[in-house]
């Protein structure tokens, strides 16, 4: 046990490694949130009426709601009028037509963050937009996706060049009085990404954005919409780094993705937000709500997410299955260390016959950690031979982190057949001894362990994303063993 | 006016009930009157709870909210429900309270073995008795539980059992909280403490009977054990069926002591139990077992808060419910695990079986886990009769209602088996066959 107390230290002690801030010049409002802010936000982006009236009535309701206390973090309040609404790159105005007129700066900055734009499009197929802060300024391989059909483009944009699709489905799985910071998103969301996947249209990459906030002071709210039609199949990728900073960011983003009748989704994330300093000082809180909508029949909706960075996460994505035959799915990595706290899981609300969901959620706690895995599964009485199967485990490094699980299971249907299994386990001294007797060192082992143990979610994670979630686990934990 | 009248926490009768009683509480020791006086404002400060009190999220509390149920201050007579609950375990020692107050006349407290005392609270109170001032109120504690509280600052009279260090008890004890035809519209508050001292041994059994029209009873019974002490407890609730019974059961256990608990939820219309176990020293050991049988329009609820505080400590939680007709119940139980508690090994486990379309089951089995070398598991489960066996049994001629009877109590048998007194076990699984379907061949089956 002790002889991993220095390597421990160690990597404890290391710095983020992707903390640095590219300095650009910057447009934005002065702090603060009133009716003023959000019409300068609105007109700024050239937005409709309608989206203009539709955030203003999410801030009025807005104001009518108090912050939800129930999670199991802390943090010191948080002041809402203290954040500014607004940042956009300057570049904004002339918008580069392909990566050549990209600011080098930035493409410096993705360069850091291992993502080589142009490395990828040609090795891995993947069309990226790149959120950085606000507003998308890079998107690859559009031409060939506008072949198929497929709309995969800025939020912004979308409500440009497809009102129509926009407004039939923004707000419809999570409505703007769902939460608190689901309508403060509402009132005031900064740009994100729309996908559009016409009917039988399988999309031919994965696509991918990478949102990075780059900004001091700016919370980011993102806004993504994922609508598959009929017989489509989209894969997303969502993947997060963050430059360090003194400062806590909020960010609340919302997600919607609707997928009609044998349609599929699949969401994948790979979140490593700055997580703060030893005591979680200037960490991120990642406020999120993330939804999909199984809407038609045999449609499906799979959440995969990998969780190491933020100080503070608070994300719940849920599947509602509407559709008969609809499945969901939700499979999660999150790991704790240091002060970072989060409090995840998903809600699984079966409402059409014969719907299936599988939950499988993985934490580990290390040092300080403190980890909550919350749940619901609700079977309606419409939903005849609903089947759920929920699986959650939690491993614990070290005698101070916490690993907690609150499952709510509500069943209204006895034709629907439930399970849930949960475990809380120390990660084994023996399997690291067997390890290091064989020559293999406490490093590699842990990672060994750790990787088994979360293999039943990586498995499902694109290749590359799986690798990039792999690496970023070992350098998140590898030598937490105490 | 609206605005004030939901800004006021609700139960102001009950705040009044205990202003009633401040003239019999003036011959009480300081200690007790400190204790309901703090009891009485941890109620007063929040009122009862609503829907928007996350542990009370499911429990519909609007019968008690709308009415006042005044509590009962003379005992009515229950003498009918009294002889036939003592005939369920002849040879136990029976203790009796009707209304929540200690009747000496229904018990039979002649023949005590040496080292255990059977009292009445009131006298144990009167002699100074230093047991209650160790006890009494102590291990219910800090644990917030609205209608605890309530009990805490209304109680009039209640049961006493000790068992001095060593004393090993073969008989068991049954109390009886009766509640009398006198009581319906009003409250009761059966108050019990079990104290057994150092490898002190017993078996006690608690059963709450009570007429059918609508009253409300919040019983609290504490036990503490200390050291390698072992206590068998059960609690079968049968109550009217127009009851309301919320009550809570808190279990101290020091170094080695063990504790197993059963709780056994029949009747009334709504009913919740708490059941708060506090390990607090090395190798305390608890297991607590539960079965809840809903029928029609009734609501049953059990939460369970298993604390380990202390390392080395194991503790099983077993809870199995069918429901039928339009019923809901409700299952929330959580085991926390205290920094340092090392080498715990906890496990929980809840199986619903709904036998209607009409039924809603919930089912919240919490960890809580702030040390690392601990093995701790839940597991729950919902679902209805497996087909396949439903099928089996009928190609052997057995009709749709006894199949589904049978493997109901094939079912539930699990929880039934480890009750340790045997004409208990047999009058529960009485009870249970009851209320399963079939018709008199499964029960000789069963």
């Amino acid at each position: 046990m002790s002889a991993s107390t220095k390597t421990i230290e160690e990597i404890t002690r290391r710095g983020y490694e992707h903390g640095f801030v590219t300095d650009i010049e910057q447009e934005t409002v002065p702090p603060g949130l009133n009716e003023d802010v959000i019409r300068f936000i609105s007109a700024k982006k050239e937005e409709p009426e309608w989206l203009l009236e539709w955030r203003l009535e999410a801030y009025r309701h807005w104001l009518t709601m108090k912050e939800p206390t129930w999670a199991a973090v802390h943090y010191p309040k948080i002041d809402f009028q203290a954040i500014s609404y607004y940042a956009a790159p300057k570049t904004d105005k002339n918008r580069p037509k392909s990566l050549d007129e990209v600011d080098p700066k930035l493409l410096e900055t993705y360069e850091k963050l291992g993502i080589p734009l142009h490395e990828r499009e040609v090795l891995a197929g993947v069309a990226v937009d790149a959120v950085f802060d606000s507003v998308s300024v890079a998107t690859s391989y559009k031409a060939k996706l506008a072949e198929k059909g497929i709309i995969f483009c800025s939020f912004s944009e979308a409500v440009r060049e497809h009102p129509e699709l926009v407004r039939k489905y923004l707000g419809t799985v999570v409505p703007y009085r769902d939460n608190f910071y689901a309508a403060l998103n509402s009132a005031v969301f900064s740009d994100g990404s729309f996908v559009y996947i016409p009917k039988g249209v399988r999309c031919p990459m994965e696509l991918s954005t990478y949102f990075r906030m780059n900004a001091r002071n700016t919370g980011q709210f993102e806004r993504t919409l994922i609508i598959c039609d009929e017989g489509g199949y989209v894969s997303y990728l969502e993947g997060c780094t963050a430059p360090q900073r003194d400062e806590n960011q909020l960010h609340a983003a919302v997600v919607e993705l609707i997928a009609h009748d044998n349609a599929e989704i699949k969401y994948s994330t790979v979140q490593n937000w700055y997580p703060g300093d030893e005591e979680g000082r200037g960490g991120i809180y990642n406020f999120v709500t993330k939804r999909g909508l199984c809407a038609g029949r045999k449609s499906k909706i799979s959440w995969t997410q990998v969780e190491t960075g933020s100080a503070i996460t608070w994300k719940y994505p849920s599947c509602i299955l509407r559709g008969d035959e609809s499945v969901g799915e939700f499979y999660s990595v999150a790991v704790t260390r240091d002060a970072q706290q989060a409090d995840t899981g998903t809600k699984m609300i079966h409402i059409g016959k014969n719907t299936r969901s599988t939950i499988v959620s993985k934490g580990i706690s290390a040092g300080r950690g403190q980890q909550t895995y919350r749940g619901l599964v609700r079977i309606l009485p419409t939903a005849d031979g609903a089947r759920n199967f929920s699986q959650c485990d939690s491993m614990l490094m070290g005698d101070k982190c916490g690993a907690h699980t609150v499952p709510y299971i509500d069943v209204q249907n006895p034709t629907a057949q439930i399970e849930h299994e949960a475990t809380t386990s120390k990660i084994g001294e023996e399997q690291i001894f067997y390890c290091k007797q064989r020559g293999i060192s406490e490093e590699d082992a842990v990672s060994l362990i750790v990787n088994g143990f979360c293999k039943d979610v990586f498995r499902t994670l694109p290749m590359e994303f799986a690798v990039e979630a792999q690496k970023l686990l070992e350098v998140t934990l590898e030598n937490s063993v105490g | 006016m609206q605005q004030q009248l939901t800004a006021q926490p609700s139960g102001g009768g009950f705040v009044q009930d205990f202003q009633a009683r401040r003239k019999d509480r003036r011959t009480e020791p300081v200690w007790l009157i400190e204790r309901r006086q703090a009891a009485m404002d941890a109620f007063s400060a929040r009122g009862l709870p609503t829907r928007a009190d996350e542990a009370w999220r499911n429990v519909d509390l609007a019968p008690v909210r709308d009415r006042h149920f005044e509590a009962m201050h003379i005992a009515g007579s229950a003498d009918a429900q009294v002889a036939a609950a003592k005939a369920i375990v002849p040879e136990a020692i029976h203790v009796v309270s009707v209304d929540g107050q200690f009747s000496a006349s229904h018990s039979d407290l002649q023949d005590l073995p040496a080292g255990v005392t059977v009292r009445p609270l009131l006298a144990a109170l009167a002699s100074h008795d230093a047991v209650l001032k160790e006890h009494l109120g102590r291990v219910i504690g800090e644990h917030d539980h609205v209608f605890a509280h309530l009990n805490g600052a209304l109680f009039f009279d209640g049961v006493l059992i000790h068992a001095a260090r060593g004393a090993v008890l073969e008989r068991p004890i049954v109390v009886i909280h009766a509640v009398s035809a006198e009581a319906a519209g009003r409250a009761v508050y059966p108050r019990t403490l079990i104290v057994a001292e150092e490898g002190a041994q017993l078996k006690v059994a608690e059963l709450y009977v009570g007429p059918d029209a609508p009253y409300l009873c919040c019983p609290v019974t504490e036990i503490a054990a200390a050291d390698n002490a072992s206590v068998h407890h059960y609690k079968i609730q049968q109550e009217g069926a127009g009851a309301y019974h919320f009550g809570a059961l808190a279990v101290r256990l020091a170094r080695d002591a063990r504790l197993h608990a059963h709780a056994h939820a029949f009747g009334a219309k709504a009913a919740r139990t708490d059941l708060y176990v506090d390990l607090t020293g090395p190798g305390g050991e608890a297991r607590l077992e539960g079965l809840y049988l809903v029928e029609d329009g009734q609501y049953s609820d059990h939460h369970t808060y298993v604390r380990h505080l202390a390392e080395h400590c194991t503790s099983h939680q077993r809870f199995k419910g069918v429901l039928s007709g339009k019923s809901e119940a409700v299952f929330d139980g959580l085991v926390l695990v205290a920094k340092g508690a090392q080498k715990t090994d906890a496990r929980q486990e809840n199986r619903n079986l709904l036998l209607s379309k009409r039924a809603l089951a919930h089912s919240n089995p919490r960890l809580q886990i702030h040390a690392d070398d601990v093995k701790c598991s839940h597991g729950s489960s919902v679902g209805e009769l497996d087909r396949d066996a439903l099928i089996y049994l009928r190609s052997r001629g057995i009709g749709p209602q006894d199949a589904q009877g049978l493997l109901t109590y094939a079912f539930i048998g699990e929880v039934l088996e480890p009750i340790d007194i045997e004409p208990l076990k047999r009058y529960v699984r009485a009870s249970a066959l009851a209320r399963l379907p079939g018709d008199a061949t499964v029960k000789e089956m069963a």
